[in-house]
């Protein structure tokens, strides 16, 4: 998998890590992969909609008035196209908004989660003995938990001291979604360990942070970034639940707080917001999914 | 092979207390005050401070947390702040509907999910294998809560096939009420493990015995059961295996919207009334069963496996 | 392959369900009235019941000393275990009551045999004694008893003795045999009640859930669990509970000869309610309540026949009725009934008035941040719309009013508040002479509302309107227990609450308003006015008169004037019942009334 790191003039291994990513044969089949492709385009128009929200282009408006209240999908302004929800408010414009808070809650959290759990990961695979004892059983602990039990336990807990809405999610889902990169790093960093290249920096004298950041770290990224896109949908899909609970979004809408606001709406045959959020979140939930397969796919060295 | 069991074991002892520390410090460190709960209304200063008294709220955090492992090791979870009852009567009540609903469907879904999986595996990389696949993806892309709405309304109501909410104690009543939320308890797994099953079967056929077998004439259908499913019977058996503690929550969401008795909605009207007693028993519960099927399976693997060395 | 044909098996048996829909052998040719229960119920211990619920379940097996007439409007008490109404004194201090003789508890395992008359597991006479012990139970704390409130302060010696009690340590046991001045057993079947000053909704409590007779023995021989083994006088008897699922109920078959009431409010007996006049009670089997966490199961569960009654949800009620809240016609060709109970209900959003900004009240507050904050709360009651949130959540069924009596009591008002929304203008202006033009200056104002229901959009809606004239707010959900702990550490700016009448007197919304009943009492607003609390003490102590209606109105207008509380509604219970239900007239105030009801056979 470590394709000729010489080629280049980068002095950021970072960089050059992810130069040689893009060169190399997984890189290479991903590219080829046309579902897998047709996926990346449909997730980053999904991107481009969470950042025109985010720039204030679209969506600002998510709590206006724009009809009757359960207007029917169609009418003469973009906005009724989607119809409106009890309080004649646009479904369109709150599908799009909560596209950024779908990235929003997925990005910040698949962050924390790998940021963190890859960190831990190296670092117990790297120092061994006490150290990796230590993560082990922290690890070890968490994953007994029941995953949901500990998510509303936590948002409970986080939202007595920090009353900002999206944040609990964040502090939620962050600290229980480590475990798995966490796993997956101190298992391939425990080999890494033994690698000829990683003794030669040892026996160059660099320091240990200098070691882990720039030689262990940057080679278990292809692990790190299949754990992101799968955490990413993670995210997405437990915030539903969390929002059913009550404890999830809060003052803006998201797919999960659109799902759980119109839960009691199909017996009325208003099916636009349920199906909306639905069909919203099935599009980038399915891509995530797929491009994720493809990615092992591409990075599984059985394949090559 | 004793060694090893007593090993694992006690390897369990630091997880079990790291779990009874973790939901110690959500609960009662920062997850509130249960006497206001408690008190009802017009409640006064006296009234909350003689129920943190009863409870044991106004001792010091440590001596609360001895009193705590002192439960968890005598398996007396004290009683439920909301109803007064022991908290084991509340458990014991309640495990019996959630196993009823999630048993039937881990089994079913892992029947069907292994079924579809060898079909998926046998024709890998052609049209019906991309359908398959395909179709258990978007399965596993919507949410869970929009099968419930959607199925209670559509098969439950429209079509009148389910009974649409409730439960029924007897045995052979229960399964009219249970019989569509084990349904949707199925359609929520089986994309995963559909996904997961493919690609273990997928392996198995790539290997040379396989191969072998084919060259030497015998049967798609013997190869398949033969060759392919006995040798992908560890990584089944773990899956399976480390789903098996999770029975006993069994669904809160489901629970809650079909009226089923279960741990599930238990869980859930535990949350909302901060009934701590209730949550923390089920929590640990649930961890040591988890830790116990952990153990188990190493063992079973060691046996099945002779390549696993019992050291 | 083995797997197909045991999937092939499992689909037959899922399948199979299909056809096993015939009602359960025990319910067949037999009287079952199904009903709804909108959230759980979480006791059968009357000294602890806490909810609507609580109360609905246990007024099917416990009784109380009054009940209210089925078919009288404006509600009439009447004796239940009582022989007649009681004899008051000149003085509106002592009462004296007599007990209905030969009534019987059911029979329960708890009863030990007494020697020559019952065998053990029968139950035994209700006799006064009973009556004074049930009321003690609310005085010992290990009963955590939830309405001591409606006693404090008011029988004479039972504070002292409550307090003796709670002081005792926590392995003494209670003191059954001391003699409390106030409650006094004269007789097998007559008792008297010295209170310290007068009490008129005395007879009113008395007829509440939580004062029901329980038998003392049962109580003590099941302990923590008498909250789930109900042993009462009441016409059904608890068969069984499945909790978070249903609860069972058949029909006490010693209950004592009780009849059908013969007399009714002309607009009911219009509706046909006396047909059954004169006749035994209870006329049905049993009664099974289920448990709904959700609307949509509740719903539908009525629509296939399966609950023979329930209320409507506020989303489904454009389903069943018309815009003039008459029902629609495919209902009426099923038979189907409805009738629109207005609730003694006060939803409200209320400030905290120790908040320095929004409430002025705080000590050490001036008059003039006094004044200035109450300008604000004028100017938001201004900009807050209840009628949008009145159609888009509740389709129009709720009843706006002003102040804190909801319709149906003396001293309700309707309209006329100077203060009533949208006046975007007026609320403008307001906020300028309050020194904040715009909400400039103002800080975010915080709404937290109960987690659940439709909560988070009814903010968000609150949200909007209030931008209108620039005043910034966020929503803040939480669960009950945390928004009870913001409530005691005075954390709450502004809250939405609802409050359910205990019994109908305007005198149970007013308390909310008193001073001395400020957090952890009931009075969440924290409002200590010595003008109004000077009023209400000189109310509480009238009996029903003009007199004090006007007092009544007095201090509902300082409310009003004040804007403690805001957007007072009063929602209306759209109940409906299928064609098999007779005799069907729902209250809220209290639940006894399942007895008169009848259903055809199954």
């Amino acid at each position: 998998m470590t394709t000729a790191a010489a080629t280049t003039d980068t002095t950021n291994p970072v960089v050059r890590r992810l130069q040689d990513i893009w060169r190399s044969r997984p890189s290479l089949k991903l590219r080829r992969d046309r579902f897998a492709m047709v996926c990346l385009v449909v997730i980053s128009l999904y991107m481009l909609i969470a950042l025109m929200v985010a720039l204030g282009i679209i969506g600002g408006d998510f709590a206006d008035r724009v009809g009757t209240n359960y207007q029917s999908p169609g009418g003469e302004s973009w906005k009724l196209w989607l119809g409106t929800d009890r309080q004649g408010r646009s479904i369109i414009v709150r599908m799009l908004y909560s596209t950024k808070v779908a990235f929003n809650v997925g990005f910040v959290s698949a962050l924390i989660g790998s940021v963190v759990g890859s960190l831990l990961g190296a670092i117990a695979g790297y120092f061994g003995k006490t150290t990796d004892t230590v993560v082990v059983w922290l690890y070890s602990t968490i994953q007994s938990i029941p995953n949901l039990l500990l998510l509303i336990a936590l948002s409970y807990a986080v939202s007595r001291w920090l009353d900002r809405g999206l944040i609990v999610v964040y502090v939620a889902f962050g600290a229980t979604f480590w475990v798995g990169p966490c796993r997956v790093v101190r298992g391939e960093v425990l080999k890494l360990r033994e690698s000829d290249y990683v003794q030669a920096a040892r026996a160059m004298g660099y320091s240990h942070a200098r070691i882990l950041l720039l030689h262990v770290l940057p080679n278990t990224l292809h692990l790190v970034l299949v754990y992101f896109a799968l955490l990413f949908v993670a995210a997405i899909k437990s915030e539903v639940i969390l929002s059913y609970l009550g404890l999830g979004v809060q003052g803006e809408p998201s797919w999960g707080v659109m799902i759980n606001q119109s839960r009691a709406e199909l017996i009325n045959g208003y099916y636009w917001q349920i199906g909306a959020a639905t069909v919203a979140m099935l599009g980038l939930v399915l891509c995530f999914n797929v491009f994720a397969d493809a990615l092992q796919d591409a990075l599984d060295p059985k394949s090559l | 092979m004793w060694a090893f069991i007593l090993r694992r074991l006690l390897g369990g002892i630091p997880i079990i207390l790291g779990v009874t520390l973790i939901t110690f410090l959500l609960l009662n460190v920062v997850g509130g005050d249960p006497a206001l709960q408690m008190a009802g209304k017009n409640a006064t200063e006296e009234d909350l401070a003689a129920l943190r008294a009863e409870y044991g709220l106004d001792k010091p955090l440590v001596s609360q947390y001895v009193d705590y492992l002192k439960q968890t090791v005598t398996f007396d979870f004290g009683k439920s702040y909301k109803t007064k009852e022991p908290v084991v009567d509340i458990l014991k009540q309640r495990v019996g509907p959630s196993i009823s609903l999630t048993l039937p469907a881990l089994i079913a879904t892992t029947l069907l999910a292994i079924a579809i999986g060898l079909i998926a595996a046998a024709f890998r990389q052609r049209a019906l294998d991309r359908g398959l696949m395909a179709l258990a993806v978007t399965g596993m892309s919507i949410s869970f809560l929009v099968y419930i709405v959607v199925g209670q309304y559509l098969l439950a109501f429209q079509l009148r096939a389910f009974q649409i909410h409730g439960y029924a104690s007897g045995w052979g009543e229960r399964w009219q009420y249970l019989s569509l939320p084990i349904i949707v308890l199925i359609v929520v797994g089986l994309g995963y493990d559909t996904r997961f099953y493919r690609s273990v079967l997928v392996e198995e056929i790539g290997r040379d015995h396989v191969t072998t077998a084919v060259a030497k004439g015998a049967g798609p259908t013997r190869v398949l059961t033969r060759h392919v499913l006995r040798n992908a019977l560890i990584p089944i058996v773990t899956r399976v295996m480390i789903s098996l503690p999770f029975l006993v929550t069994g669904s809160l969401l489901l629970e809650s919207f079909f009226g089923i008795p279960g741990l599930g909605a238990q869980l859930l009207e535990a949350i909302e009334s901060a009934d701590f007693p209730v949550i923390r028993a089920l929590t640990l519960l649930i961890s040591v069963l988890f830790v116990l099927t952990t153990i188990l399976n190493d063992v079973l693997y060691a046996v099945v496996d002779p390549r696993v060395r019992l050291e | 392959m083995r797997s197909w044909s045991l999937l092939v098996w499992v689909a037959l048996a899922l399948l199979c369900v299909n056809g096993c829909k015939s009602p359960p052998k025990w319910e067949q040719g037999k009287r079952y009235f199904h009903f709804s229960a909108r959230a759980k119920v979480g006791t059968f211990d009357p000294v602890r019941n806490s909810s609507t619920y609580d109360n609905l379940a246990q007024a099917q097996v416990y009784e109380t000393l009054f009940e209210y007439e089925y078919l009288v409007r404006p509600f009439e008490l009447k004796p239940l275990l009582l022989a007649k109404m009681p004899e008051v004194s000149e003085d509106s201090l002592h009462y004296k009551f007599e007990l209905k003789h030969g009534v019987l508890f059911q029979d329960d395992p708890c009863f030990p045999e007494d020697k020559g008359k019952r065998p053990a597991g029968v139950g035994r006479e209700v006799v006064a004694q009973d009556v004074i012990w049930s009321l003690m139970r609310m005085a010992d704390r290990a009963n955590s008893p939830t309405g001591w409130w409606l006693y404090r302060d008011r029988i004479k010696g039972f504070d002292a003795f409550k307090e003796r009690m709670d002081k005792r340590a926590s392995n003494a046991p209670f003191e059954w045999n001391t003699k409390i001045e106030g409650l006094k057993v004269s007789g097998r079947y007559s008792f008297e009640i010295q209170l310290t000053r007068p009490y008129p909704q005395l007879l009113n409590v008395l007829a509440m859930g939580t004062t029901a007779v329980v038998p003392r023995e049962c109580a003590e021989h099941y302990g923590d669990q008498f909250a789930a083994h109900p042993v009462g006088t009441g016409a059904f008897k608890l068969d069984e509970w499945v909790r978070g699922s249903f609860l069972k109920f058949s029909k006490n078959p010693k209950y004592r000869e009780e009849f059908y009431p013969t007399k009714a409010s002309p607009e009911l007996e219009q509706r046909g309610l006396l047909a059954a006049a004169g006749k035994r009670i209870p006329f049905l089997d049993g009664v099974v309540i289920h448990v709904f966490e959700q609307d949509q199961p509740m719903w539908l569960k009525f629509r296939v026949g399966d609950l023979d009654a329930t209320q409507t949800p506020a989303e489904y009620t454009e389903l069943v009725f018309n815009t003039d809240k008459s029902m629609r016609a495919t209902f009426v060709q099923e038979g189907v009934g409805y009738y629109h109970l207005p609730l003694l209900d006060f939803i409200y959003r209320g400030f905290n008035m120790e908040d320095p900004v929004f409430g002025g009240m705080q000590p050490g507050a001036t008059k003039a941040q006094t004044e200035r904050a109450r300008k604000v709360r004028q100017a938001i009651s201004l900009a807050l719309d209840t009628r949008e949130l009145n159609h888009a959540f509740y389709n129009d069924n709720n009843v706006l009013y002003d102040g804190p009596i909801p319709p149906g009591l003396a001293g309700h008002k309707r309209e006329g508040s100077p203060y009533r929304g949208p006046n975007l203008e007026r609320a403008k202006q307001l906020l300028i002479e309050a020194g904040y033009p715009e909400g400039k200056g103002l800080p975010v104002l915080t709404l937290d509302t109960n987690r659940g229901g439709n909560s988070d959009e009814q903010g968000e809606m609150v949200t909007r309107q209030l931008a209108k004239i620039g005043v910034k707010m966020e929503v803040r959900q939480s669960s009950f227990p945390e928004l009870q702990d913001k409530m005691r550490r005075k954390k709450s700016q502004f809250f939405g609450l609802a409050w359910g009448a205990d019994y109908p007197d305007a005198e149970n919304f007013l308390q909310l308003f008193y001073g001395p009943n400020k957090t952890p009492g009931s009075n969440k607003f924290n409002y200590d006015n010595p003008k109004y609390n000077e009023l209400f003490e000189k109310a509480r102590v009238l009996p029903p008169s003009p007199e004090r209606d006007a007092l009544y109105a007095e201090l509902r207008d300082i409310i009003i004037e004040d804007c403690v509380a805001i957007g007072s509604m009063a929602r209306t219970r759209d109940y409906v019942w299928n064609k098999r239900v007779h005799n069907f007239n729902p209250s809220e105030v209290w639940d006894n009334w399942f007895k008169y009801l009848d259903v055809d056979p199954l």
